[in-house]
């Protein structure tokens, strides 16, 4: 079934329909999550984030349409984007955080015109279709689809939320925080900082590229047009409105903005807006940015104040 | 592709236009960049929107093409003032860092555009201009091609007459070039921030007339154009005005000649954007504080 057809069934069923908002907040979840752990605790501004989403779902979807199993192309798909961040961060890493952030956001805009042009790779710029789903399973209920998706998806966050608990309790995860705080003072103190910055942006592009890959076998096709830079925007608004250096307040950012693009959906059923839903809800999340950067730039969850044993 | 086909001296002239609007549009996003350290990522929506302000000029007050350009740089340069004391000038008063500038310029920029997706709608608009097309030896030309580089080259040299005969202009680069000398020294910061957005936004808003004379008009005109205009400010090494200047015309230049290699290999010409991401990435590495800037000034 189409994905476009199912949201018409997601009107009439509510289930399915609470189902599928929970689905959508464990993805962002993850990517906001990746995202705390680089911009938040690390402080790398990083603007490329859509580039490694749009690769792990890209290789999940080459990988499964090949007839390999669901989980291998997940596999493939957190290495492959692992890979491509350290090799893109070691050459970019020492320049100046801005200069940082300008390369990331024209890397992104650059990787995802190649794929749009080339069409051997995937399809160009009709991407590809009919990716099969982990849960290839026949006469399975739609509901029924969207629990196991659910569980799937969950797991994913548990097993990415785990690792970085422990990366931020342990002394790795103190001098990232150093690292945040002041670079130079932190080399000074003998640590190799641009190496503990290009391990954390691997990991972040590692987990960017689970949540690629879960996106492409759940929505069951992709296109470059699913991760232009307005992805890596939402994504930073999450992290910035739930707490950048806090990894629960990456989930409440994720379900805070979920929840006011799935508020407007309804929102347009129920009441004549007179202004598109679409571009409302990116003009609401704008205002958001520059409030919560102005008023409350640690977001709705504060850092945890370190415990000293 | 035959060598001999390619009329060189053509693609010398589409380089120069290029040049012309990526200098326009480059310039104010270089002037806020130095003075207030972090790069500005709604400059972009200041193009589209300044091409939709001669959109509406043209529309209700007169079908005038030179009109619809001053009331665009008009209208832009007041958008610029506007932001900067909205969101930029009470974040900068806080305290706050360069890092968190850049994050509300991201979501100040989204504002713009889809504000301007909702009052315009996703379809491009044209000008409904006719731009007559002629002929300069072997070169072809329009009208509006002859109109944005003899634009570009008065603002180049008003530009010039501006920073270095007048005591604003004069008081300008010093604040560019050491902010607490320049304060020491009486220069009033907040009346030089003011009168810089606006000329930055409006020379973007000039840029995005022009950029939307040659195309067409939409919402993500600017943004298209982000690459280019970020790979100039680096090239350029952000404070110096004339290496800005000089790096538009270099990197106008190189994306129309590359698109020859481009043809040459079968790529897509959409790839000339990458060309200008490439050379960005090239300089980085290898002058991390732009091409024109000397070794010993790193200091911000």
């Amino acid at each position: 079934m189409d994905y476009l057809q199912k949201l018409e069934i997601k009107v009439i069923n509510m289930i399915a329909f609470i189902l599928d908002t929970l689905i959508w907040i464990a993805l962002y979840s993850i990517l906001s999550l990746s995202l705390s752990i680089e911009y938040g605790f690390t402080g790398i501004m990083n603007f490329g984030k859509a580039l490694f989403f749009m690769i792990g779902a890209y290789v999940s979807a080459i990988v499964t349409l090949n007839g390999l199993n669901y989980f291998i192309g997940l596999l493939f798909a957190i290495l492959f984007s692992a890979l491509i961040g350290l090799i893109s961060s070691i050459p970019m890493i020492k320049v100046r955080e801005d200069y940082f952030a300008i390369v990331t956001l024209a890397l992104s805009e650059c990787i995802r015109i190649i794929l749009k042009n080339e069409y051997w790779i995937a399809g160009g710029p009709i991407g590809l279709k009919n990716i099969p789903s982990a849960f290839p399973l026949k006469n399975l209920s739609y509901e029924f689809f969207l629990i196991l998706n659910l569980l799937l998806i969950i797991g994913i966050l548990l097993f990415f939320y785990l690792i970085l608990r422990m990366i931020i309790k342990s002394p790795y995860g103190r001098i990232l925080k150093a690292i945040r705080e002041d670079e130079t003072l932190t080399q000074i103190l003998g640590k190799n900082t641009f190496e503990y910055k290009i391990q954390i942006f691997t990991i972040g592009s590692a987990m960017a590229g689970a949540a690629g890959s879960f996106l492409s076998q759940y929505i069951g096709y992709v296109s470059t047009d699913l991760f232009l830079s307005t992805t890596t925007f939402t994504i930073w608004i999450m992290c910035i409105i739930g707490g950048p250096s806090n990894i629960n307040g990456a989930i409440i950012g994720a379900l805070f903005m979920r929840g006011i693009e799935r508020g407007t959906r309804i929102l347009k059923d129920y009441v004549n807006m007179p202004i598109d839903p679409n571009n409302f809800m990116f003009i609401i999340t704008g205002i958001l940015m520059i409030f919560f950067i102005m008023y409350k730039p640690e977001g709705i969850i504060k850092e945890k104040r370190m415990e000293i044993e | 592709m035959d060598l001999a086909s390619i009329n060189f001296l053509q693609i010398f002239f589409n380089g120069l236009i290029t040049g012309s609007i990526y200098f326009l549009a480059a310039l104010g996003l270089s002037l806020t960049y130095s003075l207030l350290n972090f790069p500005n990522i709604s400059h972009a929506e200041f193009l589209a929107f300044g091409a939709y302000a001669a959109y509406m000029s043209l529309k209700l007050i007169e079908n005038n093409f030179f009109l619809s350009i001053i009331i665009a740089f008009i209208s832009t340069g007041f958008l610029g003032i506007f932001s900067y004391l909205i969101v930029f000038k009470p974040l900068s008063k806080k305290g706050s860092k360069p890092m968190h500038l850049t994050i509300a310029s991201l979501g100040y920029g989204l504002f713009l555009r889809y504000s301007m997706y909702q009052f315009f709608g996703r379809e491009a608009l044209t000008y409904k201009l006719w731009f007559e097309a002629f002929n300069i030896g072997p070169i072809r030309v329009t009208s509006l091609w002859i109109l944005i580089i003899l634009t570009s080259l008065i603002l180049v040299f008003l530009l010039h007459l501006f920073l270095k005969k007048t005591l604003i202009g004069k008081a300008m680069r010093a604040l560019s070039n050491n902010q607490i000398l320049a304060m020491v020294c009486g220069i009033d910061k907040e009346k030089i921030l003011l009168l810089v957005w606006f000329i930055g936004a409006g020379l973007a808003g000039i840029g995005g007339v022009f950029r939307a004379g040659d195309t067409r008009i939409t919402p993500i005109l600017g943004w298209d154009l982000m690459i280019p205009i970020f790979s100039i400010i680096i090239l350029g090494g952000i404070k110096n005005l004339y290496a800005i200047i000089a790096s538009a015309y270099i990197i106008g230049l190189i994306e129309n000649f590359s698109i020859i290699l481009l043809t040459i290999f079968n790529l897509s010409t959409e790839y000339k954007v990458i060309i200008a991401f490439i050379i960005l990435i090239i300089i980085l590495i290898l002058k991390p504080y732009g091409l024109f800037t000397k070794a010993g000034n790193k200091s911000d």
